[in-house]
């Protein structure tokens, strides 16, 4: 009966045609709030990425060495290289290193503000640092 | 006889001298400017108004100017006076101006908080923004439809339940010290709203994501001591949508505006809602579908 209650709820506020008050547009952006939602991007972006790899690996004629001659063939400069390898690497060590800060949260710890403060700057930092690393190996 | 003299900055100043007879004599005098003026400080406040008897009406931002030195410290103080001295159409919520009711809840410069407990910020160049709490129906300018929150709150049973009423009224039921501690932090939430309409997850799933604020709620009532229904309370959190919207992205923790001194930094609903989902894991699922 609350369910019902709750669908008379919907139907009464569309019905006058009541606004909804803005969110996204006003609402004051915090650190923790844009690790989150990088989180959620990068999550979709490896998952894609990886996909699309797998499906490509599938489909595509030729093996992985007559592509990579392609892409030494192409004569790209390494700045771009490094660039794109940076690209690849950034979203695999945050999404790594947020996954962990995600398990402690799962735990029950670290859940105060200064906590969540200090470990988010940890992972970006972390994740700075593997990326550079990464793309100059 | 010894003279002394204190200086403050606001330019007036005691002097304190002990003559022989005993008695101390202090002689205050004042340093008066000549046209005693004090320029008047102007703050710009924009306001979100919208009025639903205005046929086609869009919601717009209103700008009013007050005076800090004639306003009180606090965001209500300043809508109280733009109310009563310029606009007696402004409409919002107030009733105790102290952060207990939790009635005048409002988005106030990006967070949210209690504008009776929210400093008009006294940097001048910047204009404070108001706007009614985030993702609601708006029934007039800074007034939201709090319905479906409070319908949120009644369906997770917020009172004791005991197996056995027979003995309801007639004793105290007993706690332990450590026990009632546990409800510290929980008990405390004036139900303003002000970390639910916080959280992202509940802009996009208020029909059926319950929220921080009765999610913390169910939580204070299944680690209460005295309540005997902890694993029920459990089995109806048990779908995609109640609970499990949460994603942890602690906007409620950071808003909450129940910070009474410098060292209480205001409840958690984050972490009960962690402690919720380790309790979800670990309770005996059977045991309570078979009641």
């Amino acid at each position: 009966e609350l369910f019902l209650w709750m669908n008379k709820f919907w139907a009464k506020n569309s019905s006058l045609n009541r606004p909804m008050s803005p969110h996204i547009t006003i609402y004051k952006w915090s650190i923790p709030m844009m690790m989150s939602i990088t989180h959620r991007g990068t999550g979709i972006g490896l998952s894609g990425a990886i996909s699309a790899f797998a499906m490509a690996a599938l489909i595509l004629p030729g093996n992985y060495t007559h592509y990579l001659d392609l892409i030494h063939s192409l004569s790209v400069g390494p700045f771009l290289i490094g660039l794109a390898k940076f690209g690849i690497a950034f979203p695999v060590s945050y999404h790594t290193y947020n996954g962990i800060r995600h398990l402690y949260w799962d735990i029950g710890k670290g859940f105060k503000i200064p906590e969540v403060y200090r470990t988010g700057y940890t992972v970006i930092g972390l994740s700075v640092i593997t990326s550079i690393a990464l793309t100059l190996m | 006889m010894y003279v002394a003299t204190f200086a403050s900055l606001s330019r007036c100043s005691v002097l304190a001298f002990r003559p022989p007879a005993g008695l101390l004599v202090s002689l205050r005098y004042a340093q008066t400017a000549a046209a005693a003026a004090v320029q008047p400080r102007i703050k710009k406040f924009q306001v979100y108004r919208w009025d639903p008897d205005t046929p086609g009406d869009k919601p717009r931002m209103q700008t009013y100017e007050i005076d800090l030195n004639l306003c009180g410290p606090m965001v209500l103080d300043a809508l109280i006076k733009i109310k009563n001295e310029m606009d007696s159409t402004l409409t919002f919520r107030r009733s105790c101006r102290e952060g207990i009711c939790g009635s005048c809840a409002m988005n106030i410069n990006g967070g949210n908080t209690l504008a009776c407990l929210d400093k008009i910020d006294s940097n001048l160049s910047k204009p404070t923004k108001i706007y009614p709490l985030p993702h609601m129906y708006v029934v007039k300018d800074l007034v939201p439809d709090m319905s479906n929150f409070y319908a949120q709150y009644k369906s997770i049973e917020p009172y004791l339940k005991k197996r056995d009423d027979s003995k309801e009224g007639k004793e105290q039921y007993l706690q332990s010290v450590e026990d009632r501690q546990k409800l510290d932090g929980l008990y405390e939430c004036i139900l303003c709203a002000c970390c639910s309409t916080s959280c992202p997850s509940y802009w996009w799933n208020a029909d059926k994501y319950l929220g921080p604020a009765v999610l913390m709620q169910a939580y204070r009532w299944m680690i209460d001591s005295r309540d005997e229904f902890t694993e029920e309370r459990l089995s109806k959190l048990q779908d995609p949508f109640s609970l499990y919207r949460c994603h942890t992205i602690m906007n409620c923790t950071r808003t909450c505006p129940k910070v009474c001194c410098g060292s209480c930094p205001g409840l958690n609903p984050g972490k009960a809602i962690a402690e919720i989902k380790k309790m979800m894991a670990t309770y005996k699922e059977k045991k309570a579908a078979a009641v």
